[in-house]
């Protein structure tokens, strides 16, 4: 393994987290290197193809990783256990490549609420069932602490979106960037239906300009955006924002196509630099002052167990048996309407209308889901998904279902916020490995039944707003039990104040070694009933100024 | 896939999507999508669909791509139930039943760059234009 020159920092992961802290740490004057396993790819790689993106991968997926030589092994509830390709069902994936998941995500661009961050405090003595069997507990950092980042995401990535009219979120000193996108006929539809049923709807905040932003043009308002790079990038990724500002110092050095294989430590038990397979399968490495690791909360729990060493011996961080542990994600539950009228315009991204009077303050439940209209259906999504009960799958029942409804559907649903669970987790497998020779990620584990009743409450909220709203015909969308994870992946290397029941501290180094940090959704405690992007990128920021503000 | 596959897969697709008013998977070109796919994504089902067709064929006689769509669509129920005969389909025909009939679906109402929804037949019949319009930034109401 040969060395290369010695850097301030070096950063594994390009995606929501990574990014942020290499401009900061690069604006400050850190000479930084950043290791993304995945490449580069820009809008002439964005093919609109139902049946091969990020969101549905039944031909595959475009922005990686790679289905050849990259399995997760992944257990289920009865103990069976499966390998599993990247696009394959349970994998988990986001992605691998510049902006990571930020590239071809929604980009819904949520506040958590600040009940969020307290979840053992509001509900601890409230819901005792939510805390039995499950490891809820609060934050170490409050919602106000978290403000002005938010606040700093908000303005260098650019979101767009009106939350004048929700009561619920937290306090916010500055208004958004950019205004909402008009409303679509189905937001139309569904404000009139909420405001009879007196809830409080409003225009989602988007990672996506409405009008010409930060030198890029405003969405066109196609049909294939989540899961599909932006054509016109107008959809705001760390790809085409913060690296590119970064980039701009001269103190980064990105490596496109490097799989950072393990931390390395010194007899001291800190932390010395990485190693890394470059693309041509090469062992490299990379000495740091600062290791920081961005590779998302299964891939960097991951990392960190497969770190082992003399003074680390079951990975690093874990002396307590912590990383890994709490993998959490994001059931989507919510229910599906049939109207006698048209709700399809044609219209991108179609997500634009939400409430968020159920996250908090349902009688005896700890927690509940912001509820949104769904992205565009893309008319194979729509068959695999959307399907009322007693209709043929198939016949020429099946295919009038189809030429009726199609244009005449809406789909409500939202991120049920999930109790951590210590069994649910994420392990190293002791034979399986991928074509680096790294053993590859285990996950196991099931979902709290506390989770499942929320969701279920929350499939009657969407129902019950989808009748308001006038539909000839709800039924509900049900959680399924099995692993957790997902797009939202979370959860894995815990935020807290006990070393013995969290992983990182409040400034997201590990207890054990002073020298690295972890910046991503690994880091959460709880995962709120939101998608967690911004949660990330403003947590990025704060740990970052804290970096260079603290360390000399 | 011989010719005499592909006849018998289309009889199999069509009755999955019939043809009427609008395109069927006969006329989208659900069997190039999966021909396609058999030699690509889904190159390990090879043998399971030589199977499932010769067996298919035997069930009707010999004659599957002759029979009516009434006909075509009363095996095929049986399959879906698991109840087709067990010397010809082990599981009654449950399994290969779900894989055709998912190939199906991709084939007729995904992306037309796999072979398969020609012309974008199926997106035709919903009513969604093929291509997005570019530019377009404000929404206007027109049924
Ligand atoms: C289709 C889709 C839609 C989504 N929609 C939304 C939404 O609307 N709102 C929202 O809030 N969230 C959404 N998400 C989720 C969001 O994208 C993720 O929460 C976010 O990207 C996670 O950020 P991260 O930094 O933790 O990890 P990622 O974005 O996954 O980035 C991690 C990066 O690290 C790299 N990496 C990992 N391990 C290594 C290693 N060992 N060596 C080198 N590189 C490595 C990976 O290749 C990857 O690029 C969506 C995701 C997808 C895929
Ligand atoms: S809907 Fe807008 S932001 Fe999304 S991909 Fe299309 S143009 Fe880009």
């Amino acid at each position: 393994m040969s060395a290369l020159p010695r850097v301030k920092a070096v950063i594994i992961g390009a995606g929501a987290g990574g990014p942020i802290v290499a401009k900061e740490l690069t604006q400050a004057g850190w000479p930084v290197v950043l290791l993304e396993r995945g490449q580069w790819y820009t809008a002439n790689d964005c093919r609109k193809d139902d049946l091969r993106n990020q969101r549905n991968s039944t031909l595959g997926h475009p922005f990686g990783p790679d289905d050849d030589g990259n399995p997760r092994v992944v257990v289920t509830a009865n103990g069976q256990q499966r390998l599993v390709e990247p696009s394959g069902p349970g994998y988990s994936n986001n992605a691998a490549c510049v902006g990571g998941g930020t590239l071809s995500y929604g980009a819904m661009a949520w506040r958590f609420h600040p009940n969020d961050f307290q979840m053992k405090t509001v509900y601890g003595a409230q819901v005792p069932r939510a805390v039995e069997g499950s490891t809820l507990a609060d934050w170490p950092i409050t919602y106000d602490e978290l403000e002005p980042f938010y606040e700093k995401a908000e303005w260098e990535l650019g979101v767009s979106g009106d939350v004048s009219t929700d009561p619920f979120h937290g306090p916010r000193n500055k208004p958004l960037p950019m205004p909402p996108l008009p409303p679509t006929r189905e937001h139309l539809i569904l404000e009139k239906g909420a405001k009879a049923l007196g809830l409080h709807p409003f225009h989602i905040p988007m990672l996506r300009n409405s009008v010409p932003y930060n030198g890029r043009p405003a969405c066109m308002r196609c049909r294939w955006c989540v899961g599909f790079a932006c054509e016109v990038d107008a959809k705001c990724g760390t790809q085409n924002t913060v690296l590119p500002t970064a980039l701009n110092t001269g103190l980064l050095e990105l490596r496109l196509q490097c799989m950072v294989k393990e931390i390395l430590v010194d007899e001291h038990g800190k932390a010395t630099g990485v190693a890394y397979f470059d693309r041509q399968g090469q062992l490299w490495e990379q000495p740091a002052e600062h290791v920081i690791v961005s590779g998302s909360a299964i891939e960097s729990a991951r990392l960190l167990l497969n770190s082992k060493s003399r003074l680390f011996p079951q990975g690093l961080g874990n002396r307590y048996d912590w990383v890994g542990r709490n993998l959490q994600g994001h059931t989507y539950t919510g229910a599906f309407g049939l109207f006698d009228q048209d709700t399809y315009d044609d219209v991108g991204p179609g997500a634009g209308i939400a409430i968020c009077d159920y996250n908090h303050g349902n009688p005896d439940l700890a927690g509940g889901a912001m509820l949104a209209n769904e992205f565009i259906r893309l008319p194979y999504q729509f068959v695999s998904g959307l399907r009322a009960p007693g209709v043929p799958r198939w016949g020429a029942a099946h295919k009038e279902f189809v030429r009726r409804f199609y244009r005449r559907s809406i789909a409500v649903q939202g991120p049920t916020q999930e109790m951590p669970f210590f069994e649910s987790r994420v392990t190293v497998d002791p034979q399986v490995r991928d074509k680096l020779g790294i053993p590859v990620a285990r996950l196991s584990g099931n979902k709290h039944p506390h989770t499942i009743e929320i969701g279920d409450a929350m499939t009657a909220k969407a129902e019950a707003w989808l009748k308001a709203s006038g539909a000839i015909q709800t039924w509900p969308k049900k959680a399924g039990q099995g692993t957790s994870g997902g797009q939202h992946q979370a959860g894995t290397c815990r935020m807290g104040n006990d070393p013995r029941t969290s992983v990182v501290d409040r400034w997201c180094r590990l207890h054990e070694v002073e020298n690295v940090h972890v910046v991503d959704g690994s880091v959460h405690v709880t995962n709120g009933g939101f998608n967690p992007v911004l949660t990330i990128m403003a947590n990025a920021y704060r740990v970052a100024g804290h970096l260079v503000g603290g360390a000399k | 896939m011989s010719p005499e596959q592909a006849v018998l897969l289309e009889a199999w697709v069509d009755a999955l999507i019939p043809s009427d008013q609008d395109a069927g998977a006969r006329d989208a070109g659900v069997v190039q999508y999966i021909d396609r796919q058999l030699a690509r994504k889904y190159k390990r089902q090879q043998p399971a669909y030589r199977e499932a067709l010769a067996a298919i064929n035997l069930l009707a006689e010999g004659q599957f791509a002759q029979i009516t769509l009434e006909e075509r669509t009363e095996f095929l129920t049986a399959m879906e139930k698991g109840e087709a005969p067990k010397t010809l389909f082990p599981d009654g025909g449950k399994a290969i039943f779900e894989m055709v009939l998912a190939h199906t679906m991709q084939g007729f109402y995904g992306s037309p760059r796999h072979g398969g929804n020609k012309d974008y037949a199926s997106w035709k019949m919903i009513g969604v234009p093929p291509l997005p319009v570019r530019g377009r930034q404000q929404y206007e109401v027109k049924s």
